[in-house]
């Protein structure tokens, strides 16, 4: 359990955008900086979330770990080898261990596949199975381990046979099926029907100890995240903010904007009902490609004052056992 | 009690396929009060946009009413021809759509595609006198007057679904259908959204029909909800009392498989199953194969209404009621 499976270190993505006239006679460039120095360590066997609003980059992160986007710089490192410039061989190993559940079932398979191509195509990319036959069992075997049964009944149907929770549950065994140690999983209930969510959160963790998988859950649902994650890492603009248990981070939030995070989680409590709530932020999240200086949540803040934008931004401390957070007066406003 | 504005009698409704009919409503009734929010929660494919089109009668053409009525200030509407039904969209009932972030037409700048709305149901405003509304309505819904002549690609999501917002009020409507008015955005944007929409309503004394798959938003803002499930409504009544003591075992199901952030961190309920596929609903009791209460009668008959026993206007169809018998609601 305590083994370090996966580690990332200061990584960035930095997407190129046009230039203006002037910029180009300056020769200066301009970017994007969806992932903006990442750094975290994920444990084997754990789950591990990664949240934050559309636009932190948290997709983005999930993409480079996948290799589908080169990194910009940093490392990250797979079981003690580093993956950032591997040959072709190496990459197309490192794909067999890691493997990615996209957030549409609808749109992630081929239309005209029936789930027998679905799920046998990994294998053949691979060169896995000796024979139709062989990769026809493992086939079925996965789809048993999702729970789809009697597997034999799903084989031959078409993706749009499925209702959405089905789908996922099919994503899943073809991510399976490859037997990887390491899963992403970009927002995988947030298409799905509300009365199946849980359901398929649960198949996925009993998936994840019965093989002792390792997940990245990409999510902005703080709410399932605190249910499904063992660990939960808050990203803000392409930095993590705040890092810690799920625990540390629902029941003793430090980061402002972890804070508003929760706050604006609407929550159906009997005693709650027709209660409308404030939520501690200020105006809208700014571009990635004009990042404020100083601690890049400052504008937002409601606690700011002049240190947090004059000095320079402030990086992750341990504020307990396990619990990094990145603001400098994350003492003061408790 | 405060008058009733809008009413659904016993609406059912199908779309015609070529696999065969879809029922896509199933004698859908109940009453909505004057100045009230109700809150529409179900998943997807239960039929809540489809009521919400009907009562605009914006529905496809394979789309047909089969029996029922629906009176807006005690006038049906499915009595109505097209023509005079123009008259009440936009001027008294009008529509935040689903997806509003692409409802704005990208070459035009946004203050003009109010002005065209405005000027389209209310002839009688000259082109100044709408953008003097238009500039009241940005105030409303918290928009920058500055940018009026902004095109849509200019305004962010949230924006975006501000002005949608301030399109819908733009004919000072007695009813609006919001139907999931921020399902596309983050929970701080949506926060933000909802209370202004919230505070829209309480000023100008509007009557809202909110539309959402997800209960916690229906559970802040509408004092009364309804619960879909299969075409039906499975369960109607002040959001209060269903939360207090949810009758239908649907209701309870959805309320326990929520995950909460706060309080106690329970083990998730799980609803099993699969919504039924509605071109070949079951018999009975449309939740009868998911419901862990299910008896023979369950299996055959459509089930009775039953009325909450402290609140009258709270009820379910459901054979097997929830607090009533001594069952327990295991709900919190």
């Amino acid at each position: 359990m305590s083994e370090v499976i996966l580690e990332v270190k200061d990584l960035k993505k930095w997407f190129p955008v046009r230039r203006r006239i002037s910029q180009l006679f300056k020769g200066e460039k301009s970017w994007v900086r969806a992932v903006d120095g990442v750094s975290f360590s994920i444990k084997k066997g754990e789950i591990f979330g990664l949240i934050g609003e559309s636009g932190c980059g948290k997709t983005t992160t999930g993409k480079l770990l996948m290799k589908l986007l080169e990194s910009t710089a940093g490392q990250i490192i797979f079981q003690g080898e580093d993956v950032t410039n591997l040959t072709p061989e190496g990459i197309s190993r490192y794909k067999r261990e890691i493997q990615m559940i996209f957030q549409d079932p609808y749109a992630s398979m081929n239309p005209r596949f029936k789930i027998r191509d679905v799920l046998l195509e990994p294998l053949i990319i691979h060169k896995l199975g000796a024979g139709l036959e062989e990769r026809i069992s493992m086939a079925t075997e996965v789809l048993e381990e999702v729970k789809m049964t009697p597997p034999i009944e799903f084989l031959d149907r078409y993706p749009h046979m499925l209702s959405g929770g089905q789908r996922q549950r099919v994503a899943t065994a073809r991510t399976l099926i490859l037997s990887p140690t390491f899963i992403v999983a970009d927002e995988p209930v947030s298409m799905i029907d509300l009365s199946t969510r849980a359901e398929v959160l649960q198949m996925m963790k009993e998936v994840q100890q019965d093989l002792n998988l390792t997940y990245l859950y990409i999510t902005h649902d703080l709410s399932t995240a605190r249910y499904f994650t063992d660990r939960i890492a808050v990203m803000y603009l392409g930095k993590i903010v705040e890092m810690g248990s799920a625990d540390q981070i629902v029941d003793n939030t430090l980061h402002p904007y972890s804070r508003a995070l929760i706050a604006a989680v609407c929550e159906p409590v009997t005693g709650k009902v027709n209660l409308i709530k404030e939520v501690p932020i200020k105006g809208e999240i700014p571009s990635a490609a004009n990042i404020p200086a100083g601690c890049r949540f400052h504008p937002r803040c409601i606690f700011a004052k002049p240190e947090c934008w004059e000095l320079e931004e402030p990086g992750l401390e341990e504020a307990e056992p396990g619990h990094l957070v990145a603001c400098r007066r994350y003492q003061e406003i408790v | 009690m405060a008058e009733t504005i809008l009413e659904i009698d016993n609406l059912s409704l199908r779309y015609k396929t070529k696999k065969g009919d879809v029922k896509a409503l199933n004698r859908v009734s109940f009453q909505l009060e004057k100045g009230l929010a109700l809150g529409l929660v179900g998943e997807s494919g239960c039929g809540k946009t489809t009521l919400a089109n009907a009562i605009l009668r914006l529905l496809p053409d394979n789309a047909e009413i089969t029996g029922g009525h629906i009176y807006f200030d005690k006038e049906d509407l499915l009595l109505l021809a097209e023509q005079e039904l123009r008259e009440y969209r936009w001027k008294k009932i009008s529509m935040i759509f689903q997806a509003a972030m692409n409802a704005l037409a990208p070459v035009y700048r946004v203050g003009d595609q109010i002005i065209e709305a405005i000027q389209n149901h209310a002839p009688e405003f000259t082109y100044s006198a709408a953008k003097e509304r238009v500039q009241r309505l940005f105030e409303l819904v918290g928009l920058d007057c500055s940018r009026i002549d902004h095109y849509p690609h200019q305004y962010s999501g949230g924006m975006k679904q501000r002005a949608i917002i301030a399109m819908a009020l733009a004919c000072d409507p007695d009813l609006i259908i919001a139907d999931e008015p921020t399902t596309a955005l983050d929970v701080i944007v949506q926060d933000r959204i909802l209370k202004r929409l919230n505070r829209v309503r309480e000023e100008l004394g509007m009557t809202m029909i909110y539309i959402s798959h997800d209960i916690a938003v229906i559970a802040e803002l509408s004092k009364v909800m309804g619960v879909m499930y299969a075409g039906e409504l499975v369960e109607f009544g002040s959001t209060l009392s269903l939360f207090k003591q949810a009758i239908h075992p649907y209701t309870a199901g959805l309320m326990n498989s929520f995950p909460s952030i706060k309080g106690a961190k329970n083990q998730l309920s799980i609803i099993p199953g699969e919504p039924p596929n509605l071109l070949n609903p079951p018999a009975g009791c449309k939740f009868h194969p998911r419901c862990q209460y299910v008896t023979a009668q369950c299996r055959q008959v459509r089930p009775p209404l039953y009325r909450s026993p402290t609140e009258q206007q709270h009820f379910a169809l459901c054979w097997h009621p929830l607090g009533a018998n001594g069952k327990e609601n295991d709900h919190e």
